[in-house]
């Protein structure tokens, strides 16, 4: 009976102990990963249909410029007094952060929904004053329509008034790209560089 | 002397009449920096109406500037961003109405001159009442509020 016996012990035993060290890996390898605070994932990255814009170099900018790193894009224009140089002011004030912390940083990138005002030359100047790494890209508009729509990010031009000023509506939202060229998530106005900062942290070390 | 013992209390008098003019206060006044040649940019302050009677601003400009309006940054349940001009700002007595990134802001369009931190713009305010409200805005970088929130 003994003989019998003590085999199931053992396995009993084995059974605990996997049962451990299943639970111990769980616990180390399998812990939720820290979540944003402020930002909105998707459930499923999306992917990104090809496009072409135009860089601050004047050189193509398509989807391959988008993998290999984690990128934020926002679009707006230069005319734009308030929200676009408020939003790209705290995105700035979040890579100086990051960088400051030695920590890995996404590329910011400003994509201008208005290239009638908007050329090459003024993107890159307006996007580089925020930051010196900060890209501006623009390109045909039907081009950047599309580009637009794709990352579910809308524009609406206004006829220009009495001055022949105009205003162009448009998706404030941050649009978190995944280093391979994917729809990540998107971060919603209002903006705050705490938040943004802590996000983007998490983001880069999944 | 004698003229001397009636000029600092007068001096002084119009120190503290300076803030109150029209019986309305403004604080926290700021103008964002732009970029170069971003030809638009935007001013920011807290305006209050310590007075008995309603305050409405009808009028706003800048000698250092093309035109000076009052605007509202609207956002939509979709997060679209749009511009709303509004042709009057009324203040109720005790009232203050915020100007402030993402909301409502005084747009500066067409500078006469690059602005940089350190600078200041001066806007003038026209009532209702017809009375004029000066404003001093200094220039700054929005970098440093990002951390106050």
């Amino acid at each position: 009976m003994s003989e019998s016996r003590l085999p199931a012990i053992v396995s009993w035993l084995a059974l605990a102990a996997l049962l451990a060290a299943a639970f111990a890996a769980g616990f180390f390898w399998l812990a939720p990963a820290p979540e944003p605070r402020h930002a909105t994932l998707l459930p499923e990255p999306r992917p990104l249909p090809e496009f072409t814009l135009v860089d601050d170099r004047g050189q193509p900018w398509t989807r391959e410029a988008l993998i290999g790193n984690w990128d934020v894009l926002f679009f707006g224009f230069t005319h734009c007094p308030d929200i676009c140089p408020a939003t790209l002011g705290t995105l700035a004030a979040a890579l100086e952060t990051l960088e400051a912390r030695g920590k890995p940083r996404p590329n910011a990138v400003f994509v201008s929904v208005d290239p009638e005002r908007d050329d090459i030359a003024r993107v890159s100047e307006y996007a580089g004053w925020f930051h010196p790494d900060m890209r501006g890209v623009t390109g045909a508009l039907d081009a950047i329509d599309a580009f637009a729509a794709a990352v579910a990010v809308g524009v609406v031009r206004h006829p220009p008034d009495e001055h022949g000023d105009y205003m162009v509506d448009h998706t404030a939202a941050l649009v978190l790209i995944d280093p391979r060229g994917r729809i990540a998530g998107y971060i919603s106005p209002p903006l705050y560089h705490a938040e943004i900062t802590h996000d983007l942290e998490i983001l880069m070390r999944r | 002397m004698p003229a001397l013992r009636y000029l600092v209390p007068a001096l002084l008098l119009s120190l503290f009449a300076l803030p109150t003019l029209a019986g309305v206060e403004v604080d926290n006044a700021w103008v964002r920096a732009a970029p170069p040649g971003a030809g638009v940019t935007a001013g920011y302050m807290d305006i209050s109406n310590n007075g008995e009677t309603d305050i409405t601003l009808t009028e706003i400009h800048s000698p250092q500037f093309t035109r000076v309006e009052f605007h509202r940054t609207r956002h939509d349940e979709h997060g679209t961003a749009s511009m709303i001009r509004m042709h009057t700002v009324t203040l109720a007595p005790g009232e203050t109405q915020t100007f402030s990134p993402g909301g409502q802001h005084l747009m500066l369009i067409g500078p006469q001159q690059e602005l940089g931190e350190g600078d200041s713009v001066e806007v003038i305010i026209t009532t209702e009442a017809g009375e004029e409200i000066s404003v001093t805005l200094p220039v700054r970088r929005a970098h440093h509020q990002g951390h106050s929130h």
